[in-house]
């Protein structure tokens, strides 16, 4: 990642990165404290309605880099403009968070919960304030009631396996990503992840589901250079415990996913001038070693 | 060769068959002012009419399809594709702020001595 200096850019290259960065859920938050002083802030009525939502973000970015004088002041001008809004009261949650004042902030929360009861923002608030405190298995308790009365929210799926997946629990973190799976079935990162967990609980049955949901993962990514290595130890892993038949059609796979990796590192090579052969040799020397395992 | 004569040859089909297509218009216009000035009641196309707009239809399509190229399956998944765990992976509702950055802040007052 190429790092870029971005108290320079112009406005408008300012206010469409962080357009991007806050509707694909980016994490960059010095770089979005930078581009707010720097850029931004110098006309912050050419912003328009979006003003209030650039606030916000910036508020966040600030409190994740203890940027609390910044965190203030866009506080200030949110209060300033939405005076009873359940929203600014969230933030001030958050501050008191990022300060340590965990107890207050879990006061604010509940109050919110109490004012308005459909909201699931404030609930998985308190579970991120359990976690951060270190108290994982209250969280996991709390966030899997949240998950009984919202079932289909994607983000605490995901938040619910790596929490198990931070206290070891594999197989309850799988259960998570399927139903992550079963809301996008196209998405390669998360049959990567799943084939990654199946892959570590080991097992010929797992290890053969991990292989088939990374082949899955390849076919709809060809990019995805994780499922393609996955593919490959999977391979090497189940060729060691079967013999015969099933034994070249590993072999087979594995050969397939080799010659994916040295393309996409050669594609790579060309493009940026890298010099990826030490990566190449690597992969082909992984190949020989199992193709004469398999053999033997 | 073949390839690039069959591909002629559907070229030129989608060609004739709009062709045809615009001549069953402008008959079925001239038709219809025939009728006009006979004073005779418009009820429905002459039958050949019909059957060349058809047949211009379904030429056109086919030679159409064939002239777009091969067909490609439709992915679901082409904005998903650029992107890393790092933005896909996130959780914004439950970001928490108690993570190293905090050094990084002018305010940091940092307990050096030692315990």
């Amino acid at each position: 990642m190429e790092v870029k200096d971005w108290t320079s850019v112009c406005f408008d290259e300012g206010r469409s990165t962080l357009r991007h960065w806050r509707e694909d859920h980016v994490r960059r938050p010095e770089e979005s404290v930078e581009l707010w002083e720097h850029v931004l802030s110098r006309r912050p009525s050419a912003l328009g309605d979006e003003l209030w939502v650039v606030y916000e973000q910036v508020c966040i970015a600030a409190l994740d880099c203890a940027r609390l004088d910044v965190a203030a002041e866009c506080m200030n001008a949110l209060q300033k403009k939405f005076p009873n809004s359940h929203r600014v009261l969230k933030l001030q949650a958050m501050r008191l968070e990022a300060m340590g004042r965990y107890d207050d902030a879990v006061g604010v929360y509940d109050t919110l919960t109490a004012r308005d009861e459909a909201n699931p923002s404030y609930r998985k608030r308190k579970v991120a304030v359990l976690k951060a405190q270190g108290k994982r298995t209250e969280a996991i308790r709390e966030l899997n009631d949240y998950l009984k009365k919202f079932l289909n929210d994607n983000e605490a799926w995901l938040e619910l396996s790596n929490l198990y997946l931070g206290e070891c629990e594999y197989a309850k973190a799988a259960h998570c990503l399927e139903e992550l799976i079963l809301a996008q079935p196209h998405n390669s990162l998360y049959l990567q992840r799943y084939a990654d967990v199946k892959y570590t609980l080991g097992g010929t049955d797992n290890v053969e589901q991990a292989k088939q949901y990374f082949l899955q993962a390849a076919k709809i990514n060809p990019n995805n250079m994780r499922a393609l290595y996955g593919l490959f130890f999977s391979c090497q892993w189940l060729v060691q415990k079967t013999t015969g038949q099933k034994r070249k059609e590993y072999v087979a796979l594995a050969s397939w996913a080799t010659d994916q990796l040295i393309d996409r590192f050669q594609m790579a090579a060309d493009e940026s001038s890298a010099h990826l052969d030490d990566q190449v040799k690597t992969v082909e020397q992984m190949f020989a070693a199992l193709k004469l395992f398999s053999s033997a | 060769m073949s390839g690039g004569s069959w591909s002629t040859l559907v070229r030129s089909l989608c060609f004739i068959g709009l062709i045809s297509l615009i001549h069953c218009a402008y008959s079925a216009a001239q038709h219809r002012s025939y009728l006009r000035l006979t004073e005779q009641e418009f009820t429905r196309l002459p039958a050949d009419i019909l059957l060349q707009t058809v047949v211009s239809l379904v030429l056109i399509c086919y030679s159409a399809a064939h002239v777009a190229g091969d067909f490609l399956p439709i992915r679901a998944d082409t904005q998903v594709r650029t992107k890393s765990w790092d933005t896909v992976g996130n959780c914004p509702s439950f970001y928490t702020f108690d993570h190293r950055a905090k050094s990084l802040s002018p305010y940091f007052a940092a307990d050096l001595r030692p315990q």
